[in-house]
């Protein structure tokens, strides 16, 4: 990941029309782009989706492969999935802390793993056994989770064997790592020196809200980046040298909105990296 | 808490999956988040690629029935990792189950609804063809639907009727999937085409298999044929 420079964005469709590529027009450093939304992708968006590709780096960031289930993924989809990051040249791709699938059966949502040795265990064989297929070193996410089982290990010392275990390098998401921080009242910046930041390939961040009901944050990936997580980007970036990106999957603003939360963040990786 | 403690993470996980699924009660608020996460996913997904089946939900106050099928298809029947082929497999499985036998127009609707998306989410982009002959071997196209409905869900009047022929294709000058009717001949004649054969033995093939003569009948096909080419629905 050290290779790619700069700060990145989540590529969405809602975002396609308004990509052009003359000196006036906004483009990030790099795109981030999630696999399962564009191995298939509605006809007409193919040809600038390839355009895109052909000028600005990607980078891929996954959600189905499930990686703390009882079952490996499914042959047919690392074979789609390796197709993708092939035709598209894309060397980096990260996963998720998480299963999203039990017996082969969806959730489609990420589920919080039980945060024991054995967890650890089946993680890294299924890390390995994707990277096998893919041919790449993958990076994995430290995810949200709303509810925790009691466990021995604690959330860095079981992310920090994981990484040790599997070789897989950290996607570290400061916006869960917020969120996480204030649902089950611990110190963000604490558990993030916790963290074998060597590891680190890049950083997440995102949007969340308060939400009354379940009285929690919810990491929604649907509002703009709030102060504190900005804040713990710059903490974090002042730690170590990676790049950055925003994520946003719902409540999509237009290019124009997201751009300008761009250069917040860019200001922020370029005054770390002017310290550097 | 014993108990608890000497399951393992298989057990944990399942324990997990079957509260956040509706199959076991919830044993902790902080896993109620994840079952409405999860079934908010799922509803927002299928609601969005039904939406003329879920008004008919609505109109019919069949909401409590809409839940209840999409609870049982979360625990048995969602396998894809592909969000947009998720309602294929939510349309296969009411096809199967007992929801829902009041609609009876229920399997075309779904049908004609995820046919749209389907011919959306084709590979095919808009490549320049070669002169059409009818020397060529040819096959339908991967990426269109070809389907005879028992019900007119196209028109929305759900009136049945055993005759409706329906082609459906992405028409690349109009960026829009398009849908027409076809006689049962060309229907027949589609549905028969077999690609290891030029498109003028499949039409003498055919017409004999239908006893009828092929002078009468080649020039209407070719035509036919000719513009259903450029359509791209035969490649």
């Amino acid at each position: 990941m050290k290779s790619i420079k700069g700060c990145g964005l989540g590529l969405r469709t809602e975002f396609l029309s308004d990509i052009h590529f003359d000196n006036k027009s906004f483009s990030p450093d790099w795109w981030e782009v999630t696999p399962e939304n564009w191995i298939n992708m509605p006809i007409w968006y193919r040809d600038k989706f390839d355009e895109i590709a052909q000028k600005t780096p990607f980078v891929a960031h996954g959600v189905s492969l499930s990686l703390g289930s009882n079952k490996k993924p499914k042959k047919k989809y690392l074979k789609e999935l390796k197709n993708f990051l092939d035709t598209y040249n894309i060397k980096y791709y990260s996963e998720h802390i998480s299963y999203s699938s039990y017996d082969n059966i969806q959730a489609h949502e990420l589920l919080p793993v039980p945060l024991t040795k054995k967890m650890i265990d089946l993680m890294s064989d299924n890390i390995k056994y994707v990277e096998d297929f893919l041919g790449r070193n993958i990076s994995i996410e430290n995810a949200t989770y709303y509810h925790a089982e009691k466990s021995k290990l604690c959330e860095s010392d079981f992310i920090n064997e994981l990484l040790h275990k599997s070789g897989a390098k950290l996607l570290l998401d400061v916006n869960n790592v917020y969120v996480n921080s204030i649902n089950h009242s611990y110190n963000a910046k604490k558990f993030i020196e916790s963290l074998d930041l060597d590891k680190v390939s890049y950083i997440h961040t995102a949007g969340h809200y308060f939400d009354d009901t379940v009285q929690m944050l919810i990491d929604s990936h649907g509002t703009k980046v709030n102060n504190e997580t900005w804040d713990l980007l710059e903490y974090t970036l002042n730690k170590i040298d990676v790049s950055p990106m925003i994520e946003r999957d719902n409540n999509i603003p237009t290019l124009k909105v997201i751009e300008k939360e761009y250069k917040q963040m860019k200001k922020i990786y370029d005054k770390r990296a002017s310290h550097g | 808490m014993i108990k608890e403690q000497v399951m393992d993470e298989r057990k944990k996980q399942k324990s997990f999956i079957d509260q956040i699924k509706g199959k076991k009660k919830i044993q902790k608020s902080s896993i109620g988040v994840y079952k409405y996460l999860v079934h908010h996913s799922f509803f927002e997904v299928i609601t969005n690629a039904y939406p003329e089946f879920y008004q008919i939900i609505q109109k019919q106050k069949l909401e409590k029935e809409f839940d209840k099928s999409i609870f049982k298809f979360m625990q048995t029947k969602a396998f894809t990792p592909y969000i947009w082929e998720m309602p294929n497999e939510y349309r296969k499985f009411l096809k199967k189950s007992s929801y829902f036998k009041k609609i009876k127009f229920l399997d075309d609707l779904l049908y004609f609804e995820y046919s749209e998306l389907f011919i959306f989410m084709q590979k095919e982009s808009n490549k320049k063809q070669q002169i059409f002959t009818m020397s060529k071997k040819s096959k339908l196209s991967k990426y269109i639907s070809l389907h005879k409905y028992k019900y007119d869900v196209i028109n929305k009047t759900y009136i049945k009727n055993n005759d409706l022929f329906i082609l459906g294709y992405f028409d690349f000058k109009l960026q829009e999937v398009i849908y027409r009717p076809l006689n049962n001949l060309l229907y027949s004649f589609l549905k028969f085409l077999n690609k290891d054969e030029s498109l003028k033995v499949n039409l003498r093939l055919f017409l004999k298999k239908n006893k009828l003569p092929y002078k009468e009948y080649a020039k209407g096909f070719e035509l036919v044929l000719e513009e259903l080419y450029h359509q791209k629905v035969i490649v």
